[in-house]
């Protein structure tokens, strides 16, 4: 029997903190209803705006979409205990005088992701501070005077570095495991039998589960987010291993990762997102459109699951079923996601990725497309595509690519038109309310002409 | 620079930022109910039932006969009814709500009602449209003769689409009866108009209710007309519970996006008389808005629409045809602009047409037709005052090298990438239109200096008291300002009166870019006043305040005749000059904005920063209408009603914002200052469209424009 009753201990604004949580409860919800800390706003609930910014152990993450399981044993900064430091009064005092304060639902989150840029980064160019604050939408300012307002907390907080020891958290000690937060793969085996379903990162479980779509049923959820040996990420024997609930954020950082799955997990969303979000999430949610995919598809990724009855090991193009539908046993959890890694990725820059989305940045793809290849001095030696969000799922033909493989590179530019068309009879792309069916076709064959060139 | 203009900090900003400041969603009270609304799933049917389930103790439903008065608001016109009746017009217009302690259970409850509709014939775009629910034609010089003797005639229409308003709070609401009186509070830019409603719906005394405004996450308009309804709801659901608890609601983002006006779409059919010497004589427009299924405010959008229809520029003889059209959609509302993005955008992409048609660069045609002071108005009135054209357009050019650049791109391609520059000219009245102000509003404020036990030399604090909300806009420190510099004060001794009916004077809705402008103007007045009485040697004691009172005069020189449209439509006009340069991707057809340049007549700006706020935060909204906010009605359903799929402007999508300011200072305005607020959401659409229109060698004639819409367009 699982015992769901148990306090979910943390620290909010370092005080300890234990609560009985509701599976489905968002961090959002605890903090606004229950904490009545309401500086952490709630302006989209689906991870859109950031207006609910907090850090999650020092990390920017949006609280309406973790779940309260997840914080276990973690220290949360929110905007409340923030505004009792120094650093605070250095962001907000350049946030005023700039005039970056309008209507103010946004200003609180803007403070915490600038808290969360200049921690890590206390010179960030122009293009540092864009992509530090990418996850908060402002509909008053027109974002100018913000900028300005980071570079002078940056160019103030740089001469007192001190100033962030006082932001340093530290998460609650001598905590006792909680039984929906397993630390061990078999411990979570034991919960999926039980009828309980994993919560990764939560960034899409969680909306789902909040706007009445929900992903489980009964709302029994448990959190995958500490087990450590799915937080890690390792070569073994010319494969690259990604534990399944190492956030985004990590893979990235990490000198192990490829650089073109470092690309395209770049692309997804924004900061306080990828903090949390996870590859197995984007494997087991198989969105058509997920970032992460047309990657691992021509890396000839495998999914590692292990359940009741022992461990498999399934390509991810086999594991991927439809929209939504994937092999996964109710009763089993995914645990890494290996590929294989060509040289040809590490030694050159033979590859690419591209996404294209409704705008710069934090949007869900209308196409997304990855490839990579090798070619000799005569000819095409290694040749893969893939693209996403172009047919239920993504497309990737080795028929198409063996015939690739093998042409001369002066054949290249009359065979182009042949294999666009090939590429353009497997894509059957929808209308809906992100883009037409006729722009992703002609974006999609005009990416895939993109790397014909690139190779030639 | 005057010293006004001198920028000081908000008062309010670090509240804000330490995340301090109570919005309406972060107010509970104890024993409070919450609501939900059971919402038409159809677009235009007759209601045939509607089952209820049995609903548990402490929960009840309210609908529209519930309202003691009438089940229905006053937005301008009185129709927009609280809850459905016999017919749902359009989808998501709300039946009936469930209030009970538990928000879930109030949902669960109301998803579990059945409604059988019987559907009728739906009317899904202005081209199918039937009706119309305002037609007026309004005519200048005699364009009859200049069609007749036209050597050229040319005819294009232009779209403009949806936009919502995305503003970051979404819309919120309580009310509590307490000894028979109904409060209610909540995020809003008209408190006395949500006052007048519910004293009318609940059949009070005016003194019966009393409306507050709690801090406001932005407007931009949309806070102005459905607050009406959403209050009329909660107001309603307190009275009937009879139990004295308050009832709140606060829209997911979701239902926000459902159940809120947007931006009226606009289609605009012009026709341009080209006479012997090769000038434009005359123009004959068509302007048709899609007001949704109920009229509201729509007639006086397009007004503004029709008043402004050719734009910053002066053509001897139009007529104007307006009209807004009843379809089956939720009622378009207020959005900052008010018709003014939507006539220039029509009104720019034509010239930008004629001059290719006439083998010109834009601008040089462009130039020619800009207002001067002496014009004429579409309505007849006069342009009074000078207008600063050749300034603003120096500064701008300076500051984007648009003409050197419009030459090369002209040229041909630079890159692998095409680039456009696009230029546009706009202008927007101040205040109310016609004699709205002295007829309709008759804003009254009140100045009170009272005694306060300093130590310092000056014994007393000066209090404001006027009804004009601050929804981050900077309303509370630009009029304390405008009277801080009046009384020469310092500004901390002048305080203001959060706007609360029971409390405050009217002085009118927070709209039309007019606080400033009358509202302050009117303080400033009072400020002189009190100033000659504190002068006088009389000081406020404890008991006895000061007290002095304006109530707004039209400018005895300024004429208009109503039935007619004729004479001054606006007291005063604010202009700008817009530059906007872009980048299409060859692949992907995506827009990319990597520049924008405007300048600024606006009078003399009260605070530097924040009219700079205005003006940038108005741009990104412009751009984000020109580009990224798309909203479709498929069936009557918005099929991006999420900020997931209806996209605004990141930080990555919106430039440095320039934007200048040219001093023009206005006889009648507070330190010479006039309207301010729209006006940046006016010009930078059509000057993003002309840079594509550039850099695609095809003329824009739709916004918001796509890459969907350019790949389709080769």
């Amino acid at each position: 029997m699982i015992n769901r009753i148990k306090n979910i201990c943390c620290s909010i604004d370092g005080c300890k903190v234990s609560f009985v949580p509701h599976p489905e409860q968002r961090l959002l919800d605890l903090l606004r209803q229950e904490k009545g800390i309401t500086g952490v706003r709630e302006g989209c609930g689906e991870g859109e705006c950031g207006s609910c910014s907090v850090l999650l152990n020092n990390r920017l993450v949006n609280a309406c979409c973790v779940p309260v399981l997840h914080v276990h044993g973690c220290s949360i900064t929110t905007i409340e205990g923030f505004s009792k430091t120094a650093a605070f009064h250095i962001i907000a005092d350049a946030f005023a005088r700039a005039g970056a304060v309008q209507c103010g639902f946004c200003t609180p989150g803007f403070i915490l992701a600038t808290a969360a840029l200049l921690r890590e980064n206390q010179q960030p160019t122009d293009e540092e501070i864009r992509a530090g604050l990418s996850g908060n939408l402002c509909r008053c300012t027109g974002y100018t005077q913000i900028i300005h307002a980071v570079q002078a907390a940056a160019g103030t907080l740089s001469s007192v570095p001190e100033v962030w020891k006082e932001t340093d958290t530290h998460p609650p000690t001598n905590i006792s495991p909680h039984p929906l937060v397993p630390r061990t793969v078999d411990d979570s085996i034991a919960l999926l039998q039980a009828g309980y379903t994993p919560v990764a990162g939560g960034t899409d479980l969680i909306i789902r589960q909040h706007a009445g779509r929900p992903v489980s049923a009964n709302g029994n959820l448990f959190s995958c987010m500490h087990i450590a040996e799915l937080q890690t990420i390792y070569r073994k024997e010319g494969r690259t291993y990604v534990g399944s609930a190492m956030p985004l954020a990590d893979i990235i950082a990490s000198p192990d990762c490829t650089p073109i799955l470092r690309e395209a997990l770049s692309c997804i969303a924004a900061p306080g997102i990828r903090n949390i979000a996870t590859l197995g999430g984007n494997v087991c949610n198989a969105s058509p459109a997920a970032d992460g995919l047309p990657v691992l598809y021509i890396l000839n990724a495998m999914v590692h699951v292990v359940g009741p009855s022992g461990q498999r090991d399934i390509p991810l193009a086999k594991y991927i079923q439809g929209p939504g539908t994937t092999l996964l046993d109710p009763t089993e959890i995914v645990t890494c996601i290996s590929y294989e890694e060509p040289d040809t990725v590490q030694r050159n820059s033979n590859w690419m990725f591209r996404k294209v989305g409704a705008r710069a940045v934090n949007a869900l793809a209308k196409v997304n497309c990855a490839a990579l290849w090798e070619v000799d001095t005569e000819m095409v030696t290694d040749f893969r595509l893939a693209i996403g969000a172009c047919a239920p799922t993504v497309i990737r033909s080795h028929d198409i690519e063996q015939s690739v493989i093998g042409t001369r590179l002066v054949d290249l530019p009359t065979s182009v038109d042949h294999w666009l068309g090939l590429y353009s009879e497997l894509l059957s792309p929808l209308t809906d309310q992100r883009s037409t069916a006729e722009y992703r076709l002609h974006t999609a064959l005009a990416l895939i002409r993109i790397v014909f060139v690139a190779m030639g | 620079m005057h010293t006004v203009s001198r920028s000081v900090v908000r008062d309010d900003a670090m509240d804000k930022a330490s995340g301090t400041s109570c919005y309406i969603a972060d107010i509970t009270l104890p024993g409070m109910l919450s609501m939900a609304f059971k919402t038409s799933t159809a677009q235009h049917a007759r209601i045939c039932s509607i089952s209820i389930p049995r609903l548990p103790e402490g929960y009840v439903t309210v609908d529209g006969r519930d309202f003691k008065g009438q089940n229905r608001a006053t937005i301008v016109a009185e129709d927009w009814p609280f809850f459905a009746e016999k017919e749902v017009l359009y989808f998501g217009q709300p039946l009936l709500a469930i209030v009970g302690p538990d928000q879930i259970t109030c949902e669960r409850l109301c998803a579990g009602i059945e409604v059988k509709y019987e559907m009728l014939e739906s009317v899904s775009s202005i081209e199918d449209a039937r009706e119309c629910f305002n037609d007026f034609t309004v005519i200048k010089g005699d364009p009859a003769k200049a069609f007749l003797e036209a050597t050229d005639v040319f005819e294009r229409f232009y779209q403009t689409g949806l936009q919502e308003h995305a503003y970051l709070e979404p819309q919120g609401m309580l009310a509590i009866v307490e000894n028979g009186i109904v409060t209610v509070r909540g995020a809003m830019q008209c408190p006395f108009n949500i006052h007048t409603n519910l004293t009318k719906a609940l059949a009070l005394n005016p003194d019966q209710v009393r409306v507050i405004q709690s801090t406001t996450g932005g407007g931009f308009g949309g806070k102005e007309d459905f607050p009406s309804i959403l209050a009329g709801q909660v107001a309603v659901a307190a009275v009937k519970t009879k139990t004295g608890r308050p009832v709140k609601v606060v829209l997911d983002r979701r239902l926000d996006m459902l159940l809120t006006p947007k931006r009226h779409p606009s289609r605009i059919t012009i026709r341009t008389a080209i006479g012997k010497s090769g000038r434009i004589t005359a123009m004959d427009i068509d302007c048709q808005l899609d007001a949704g299924a109920y009229e509201t405010l729509s007639r006086v959008v397009l007004e503004r629409a029709m008043f402004i229809c050719t734009g910053a520029y002066t053509i001897a003889n139009v007529k104007v045809r307006g009209r807004t059209m009843k379809t089956n959609h939720v009622p378009s509302g207020a959005f900052r602009g008010f018709g003014g993005p939507q006539a220039h955008f029509a009104a720019e992409m034509n010239m930008s047409f004629l001059a290719d048609k006439l083998g010109l660069p834009p601008l040089a045609l462009k130039q020619q037709y800009l207002t001067r002071q002496g014009d004429l108005s579409i309505t007849s009135g006069t342009y009074r005052y000078p207008t600063l054209f050749e300034a603003m357009l120096a500064r701008v050019e300076e500051a984007s090298g648009y003409s050197e650049k419009w030459q090369k791109y002209a040229r041909g391609v630079v890159s692998s990438c095409k680039r456009g520059i696009g230029i546009s000219f706009a202008a927007h009245g101040g205040a109310f239109t016609g004699n709205g102000e002295q007829e309709l509003i008759k804003s009254l404020v009140r100045l009170s200096a009272e005694y306060a036990d300093l130590t310092s030399t000056i014994p007393y604090m000066v209090r404001i008291m006027a009804s004009s909300v601050d929804m981050g806009q900077g309303t509370t420190m630009a009029l304390k300002k405008i009277v801080a510099q009046t009384m020469e004060l310092p500004v901390e001794h002048v305080l203001f009166t959060p706007p609360d009916t029971a409390r405050v004077p009217d002085s009118g809705p927070t709209v039309a870019s007019r606080t400033v402008m009358i509202v302050g103007n009117l303080l400033q007045k009072a400020a002189v006043e009190l100033r000659t009485i504190l002068d006088s040697g009389q000081l406020p004691t404890k008991e006895e305040p000061l007290i002095v009172e304006q109530r707004y005069m039209h400018p005895e020189e300024l004429t208009w005749d109503e039935p007619s449209f004729y004479g001054d439509a606006y007291p005063a006009y604010s202009w700008s000059v817009n530059v906007v340069e872009v980048e299409i991707d060859p692949i992907t057809s995506a827009i990319k904005i990597i520049g924008s340049w405007a300048a600024y007549d606006v009078g003399v700006p009260i605070d530097n920063a924040m009219l700079q706020g205005q003006m940038q935060g108005g741009v990104a909204q412009a751009l984000g209408y020109a580009t990224l906010e798309q909203m479709q009605m498929i069936d009557g359903k918005p099929a991006q009603h999420s900020l997931t799929d209806y996209i605004i402007p990141t930080i990555y999508d919106v430039p440095e914002l320039e934007c200048f300011f040219v001093k023009n200072p206005y006889k009648h305005g507070p330190f010479g200052a006039k309207g301010a607020g729209e006006l940046p959401h006016i010009g930078p659409a059509p000057a993003l469209a002309e840079a594509v229109s550039q850099a695609t060698g095809k003329l824009i004639t739709k916004i918001p424009i796509t890459p969907e819409q350019l790949v389709t367009k080769r």
